[in-house]
């Protein structure tokens, strides 16, 4: 018994030695004692694929193809009667009129529908709510809580030595407040200069939103006094 | 036990075939089963769950990306989660950014750092940067990120402190007692959603986070499933 007990002690000293505690750091791949089905053979987002030449599971969109999901439904696109919201109002989509010059105030009509008719689209607190969520993730790396070009990364590239010191825009100044809505809705959509294009990370709702925070950012820091609550005008005087 | 020992070996009368010694084995049996048994226990208990498996995965990825350099309110950039992982909110699955949420930044700074050679190859390539998948679930879990997300479940509690890791390791075990965890006590979790990107929040106190969790499940009318169906189909 004395024998059995102390080679099992010995068995979990060297157990222990060999394979750790919990939490230890590895970068050896997890074993799957029963892997079950823990791994299928079938198309994951973002999966790698071997098949396929450039080895991703994810295909790119064949032309021509329309975009579906956003929770759509299958059986309501392909009923005779469908018609997308984008193509009952592209102007909210593309931020251009149907002459093709941009917008200078926001869309009256929004992507929802009812009774195949896009609603009236109007800038309200929760628009401005959203705007200023997305912006500060977004745009605010850049361009600055206050739009005046002073982000973190114009920090940095002082520090570093970068362009983008000269490259980041100030969005306080006059030639951009004189911008149409349009025209800061399709900068955000497909960027400008060094400025990469964000329509694929803001649906057009969000950025409409952001461009109404702009809007309301701009007026900060350049707000005729008549504007001002009652409060500030005291101040001023 | 010595003397229970020596009652069991004392020696044997004349005239029986096996010796005194034999009154002992059963008991001593007993003994070295019960051990092993516990032993066992403790190493299966150990080894043999994600705990032990999944936990400290910290694989090397092809970009040295540094998370805490980037992410979070309290690094250098102070970059929110979803500047890269921007469908979080929008799609079940959280994605890894492209290349091009990459060369926003980098297209401008620390161009010709040889850190991002890879980046650059990708951009000017189309070809995909494999990034190495650290958090796995198996694929009959269907875990969707951004009903999670868009609820006051923060990404940190699944993944812990990202924000304060150089390179991403699993730190919490994701089986399936750990969702349950949460599923069966939602308000110990849930937080406002505007904090779901900060990964150091914490309520005041734990009586007020059960307060407050309390009254989000009310308000967001939360009810986490907790049959099959819910995560797996």
């Amino acid at each position: 018994m004395t024998r059995y007990l102390a080679f099992l002690a010995v068995a979990v000293v060297a157990t222990i030695s060999f394979l750790g505690f919990q939490g230890k750091v590895s970068k050896d791949t997890p074993v799957y004692v029963f892997d079950d089905m823990d791994y299928q053979n079938k198309y994951k987002a973002q999966g790698e694929n071997k098949f396929f030449a450039d080895g991703r599971d994810a295909r790119p969109p064949v032309a021509g193809t329309v975009a579906r999901g956003n929770g759509l439904e299958p059986l309501k696109v392909f009923s005779a009667d469908y018609r997308r919201a984008e193509s009952l109002n592209p102007s909210f989509v593309s931020g251009k009129d149907a002459k093709g010059a941009f917008l200078a105030g926001f869309p009256t009509q929004s992507l929802k529908l009812a009774k195949g008719q896009p609603q009236p689209y109007a800038v309200d607190a929760a628009v401005l709510a959203l705007g200023q969520a997305r912006y500060q993730v977004y745009c605010a790396v850049c361009h600055g809580d206050a739009a005046d070009g002073n982000g973190i990364m114009k920090v940095r590239s002082a520090l570093e030595g970068d362009v983008a010191i000269v490259t980041i825009a100030n969005l306080q100044t006059p030639v951009i407040r004189a911008y149409p809505n349009g025209q800061l809705y399709d900068v955000i959509t497909n960027g400008k200069n060094t400025m990469m294009g964000y329509g694929d990370k803001l649906s057009p709702e969000e950025r409409w939103a952001v461009v109404a925070y702009l809007r309301a950012l701009q007026l900060s820091q350049n707000c005729p006094p008549g504007l001002a609550p009652a409060a500030v005008k005291a101040q001023i005087k | 036990m010595r003397k229970l020992l020596e009652y069991l070996n004392r020696p044997a009368p004349r005239g029986n075939f096996f010796s005194r010694a034999i009154n002992a084995a059963p008991f001593q049996v007993l003994v070295c089963l019960l051990v092993t048994a516990v032993v066992v226990a403790a190493a299966v208990n150990e080894y043999a769950t994600n705990k032990y498996l999944n936990v400290g995965y910290t694989p090397d990825q092809p970009v040295a990306f540094d998370h805490s350099f980037h992410a979070g309110p309290d690094s250098v950039l102070g970059l929110d989660c979803r500047y890269c992982h921007n469908y979080v909110d929008k799609s079940g699955h959280s994605n890894v950014p492209t290349t091009n949420t990459c060369w926003n930044c980098h297209s401008q700074v620390k161009t010709d750092s040889p850190a991002l050679a890879l980046v650059k190859k990708s951009m000017e390539t189309g070809e995909a940067i494999r990034w190495v998948k650290v958090h796995k679930v198996p694929d009959y879990v269907y875990f969707n990120h951004a009903v999670h997300v868009n609820r006051g479940v923060s990404c940190v509690e699944c993944h812990g402190r990202i924000d304060q890791q150089v390179v991403v390791g699993q730190q919490k075990s994701l089986n399936m007692s750990f969702c349950l965890d949460c599923h069966r006590n939602p308000e110990q979790v849930l937080r406002p959603v505007e904090k779901v990107t900060d990964l150091a929040y914490q309520a005041a106190t734990p009586a007020q986070q059960t307060a407050d969790g309390t009254k989000f499940v009310h308000d967001w009318k939360v009810n986490p499933p907790q049959s099959c169906s819910g995560c797996h189909r």
